[in-house]
């Protein structure tokens, strides 16, 4: 089924942007949790309290997870420099793998070989992939060095105990003290994990969508264009469905609905057994969200719809002279 | 599993029926029919929108035909063209090559996707051709880069060799170093697919050539015929006698101006020079009728009636 040389040839390819992208994400991860680890928890919390409360359906998690240090350092999945590049590589490589072939002329020369129209389109479309989740797995690497190098400031105020209790009180007026403490006593970095995994099932899916767009255009600019419309129109209406709740229904013509870090997170580190959940419910029973199997799986069905159709129709469309 | 199948010299290597690729109302190949045997030089004529690039995407499977079917060694062009083109070599009209690779890069790409490019071979060529390989292409010129591409597909040791104006963008020294190039496919049994504008390249190497005219074959035309046949023009001074009976029926005279002359004859010099030697003639020139007279035949009367 592969071909070594389109293997080698798609990787030469794609080296350069994988390379950029890959220190891009891996440098950012690391400073983010770094900087999560400069700024003391009380202060962040005294910070968080000013905001409004009705900020709040902005988000996908409480306010008063965030405040912890794992809801500040899982932030780092959302960080638009994180989702810029895991979208750059994935809608920049996935362009490419027809129309950047065919604008460049360059299929015609390698369709002549005895390669099938299929081994080019899934070579390129897997290693993209497979581009993907190294990046991801670099972005989690960065977050795991940072947590386990960082020391964080710790507050504490002088406490007084309750006469014939085990229970103590802090006293805010008291004298504070502060002592370090490791991050990676606070936070165990494999917490990290769904929110990766749920931002890489999200590259996959831009990859896959901009493959098919490819595939039926034979302009990469074109191609480029339709990509990058398709993600800011989900993106403004993913924005309006949480802005005002007459339009919430709006959360399911977006795919960015599917992509919730933090609240796999949240929701695995308070059970374990919410990975396998299809659904995520609020503590008073209503529906909240697609679970991290839901959103996972729901990507990656709408990867495969995508990858095929757009394979189906390489195999048969005409391929135009290079202009 | 492939398919394994190794074209006899009996049978025709290409055969082309009713070959049509239609978009919407424009014809771009119109029930194109040929077989091209084994071993032969096969020359494709015609002005740019003629149709001969279409009709090398569609013998390659690039289009999908409207109408009618092309074979290679027995594959269907569009539907086996991976068993097609496991038996072919193909050199497109304006090669594109992968930018960011260097010369040597190029010719590596290649010899991995298809294990009969001879890596070694193509180098040999490259030095043939006088081509520095360690530049990227990139900075290639277009010559630079149309000979790395001939590099590349003349590696490949396949029995049809389809090289579409194979020649273009290249210097006179290096045109005649790819030309032997293909003569030596051809001594080797290799049939050549050659398309050009340039009609001595065409005399000089195909057995065999189409014109071709708003995506129609309308003539096919054998070149050690066409090297029989001879154009006389001269200034007749009295009532030229009667041709032999056995030249009557395919000479052709007709007026070219108010003095001269022109005699078209298909058939040997012979007897031809034996019937002029009776004519009344004055400042007799006498020539080959060469590919252009026949092209013209063809191409000038399109323009006549364009205009």
């Amino acid at each position: 089924m592969f071909n070594w040389g389109l293997i080698r040839k798609t990787i030469h390819e794609g080296a350069i942007l994988w390379l950029s992208c890959a220190l891009g994400l891996f440098a950012f991860a690391w400073f983010r949790v770094w900087v999560v680890g400069k700024i003391d928890s009380q202060r962040f919390k005294q910070i968080i309290e000013l905001l409004p409360k009705e900020w709040e359906r902005f988000s996908a998690v409480e306010f008063d997870w965030l405040i912890s240090y794992i809801g500040r350092t899982s932030l780092t999945l959302e960080e638009p420099m994180v989702i810029l590049l895991i979208t750059l590589w994935a809608v920049v490589r996935g362009s490419d793998v027809v129309s950047g072939e065919l604008n460049r002329g360059t299929m015609e020369m390698v369709l002549a070989q005895p390669v099938s129209r299929p081994q080019v389109y899934w070579t390129q479309a897997l290693i993209t992939w497979l581009g993907l989740a190294f990046l991801c797995l670099l972005l989690w690497v960065g977050m795991a060095i940072a947590v386990e190098t960082t020391v964080i400031k710790e507050t504490s105020y002088p406490e007084i105990r309750i006469p014939f209790t085990y229970q103590k009180l802090p006293i805010p007026w008291g004298e504070t003290e502060t002592q370090l403490v490791p991050m990676r006593d606070v936070i165990q970095s494999s917490k990290f994990l769904p929110g990766v995994i749920n931002l890489f099932f999200l590259g996959g899916f831009l990859c896959s969508l901009n493959t098919l767009i490819s595939s039926l255009d034979r302009y990469r600019w074109r191609t480029l264009g339709i990509g990058i419309a398709m993600y800011f129109v989900a993106a403004m209406l993913k924005i309006a469905a949480m802005a005002t709740p007459t339009l919430l229904f709006l959360k399911w013509f977006t795919f960015f609905t599917l992509l919730e870090p933090q609240l796999h997170i949240k929701s695995i580190e308070e059970n374990a057994a919410a990975a396998w959940n299809w659904g995520l419910y609020r503590s008073t029973g209503e529906w909240n969200n697609l679970g991290p199997l839901g959103c996972n799986l729901a990507l990656l069905a709408l990867s495969i719809i995508c990858l095929v159709i757009g394979s189906r129709w390489f195999q048969r469309r005409d391929l135009p002279a290079p202009l | 599993m492939h398919q394994e199948h190794k074209p006899s010299s009996n049978e025709p290597l290409v055969v082309v029926d009713q070959l049509t690729k239609a978009y919407g109302d424009f014809f771009a190949m119109r029930d194109c029919s040929l077989t091209i045997p084994c071993g032969q030089v096969f020359g494709l004529l015609g002005p740019n929108g003629a149709g001969k690039s279409t009709l090398l995407r569609l013998l390659l499977g690039f289009l999908r035909p409207t109408s009618g079917r092309a074979r290679i060694g027995g594959f269907d062009c569009y539907r086996q063209r991976l068993a097609a083109h496991r038996l072919l070599s193909y050199l497109p009209g304006d090669p594109r090559l992968f930018r960011t690779m260097s010369g040597k890069q190029v010719l590596k790409f290649f010899s991995q996707v298809r294990p009969d490019c001879d890596y070694q071979r193509s180098l040999r060529i490259a030095e043939r051709l006088d081509l520095n390989l360690s530049r990227w292409v990139l900075l290639m010129s277009t010559g630079m880069r149309q000979k790395l591409a001939i590099a590349a597909v003349l590696a490949v040791e396949q029995p049809l060799l389809v090289l579409d104006e194979p020649t273009t963008n290249l210097d006179p020294t290096v045109r005649g170093v790819v030309l032997e190039m293909i003569r030596e496919a051809q001594q080797a049994g290799r049939t050549v697919i050659f398309s050009s504008h340039v009609l001595s390249e065409i005399e000089e190497v195909c057995d065999r050539v189409i014109i071709l005219r708003r995506g129609q074959l309308v003539h096919d035309q054998s070149i050690s015929d066409l090297m029989r046949q001879h154009r006389v023009i001269a200034v007749p001074t009295a009532p030229l006698p009667d041709p032999p009976s056995e030249m009557a029926a395919t000479i052709s005279i007709r007026k070219l101006d108010d003095q001269r002359i022109q005699i078209d004859s298909p058939d040997s010099l012979h007897s031809l020079l034996r019937w002029l030697s009776d004519c009344p003639l004055r400042d007799v020139q006498i020539q080959p009728i060469g590919l252009r007279a026949i092209y013209d035949r063809f191409h000038s009367e399109e323009e006549a009636k364009d205009v």
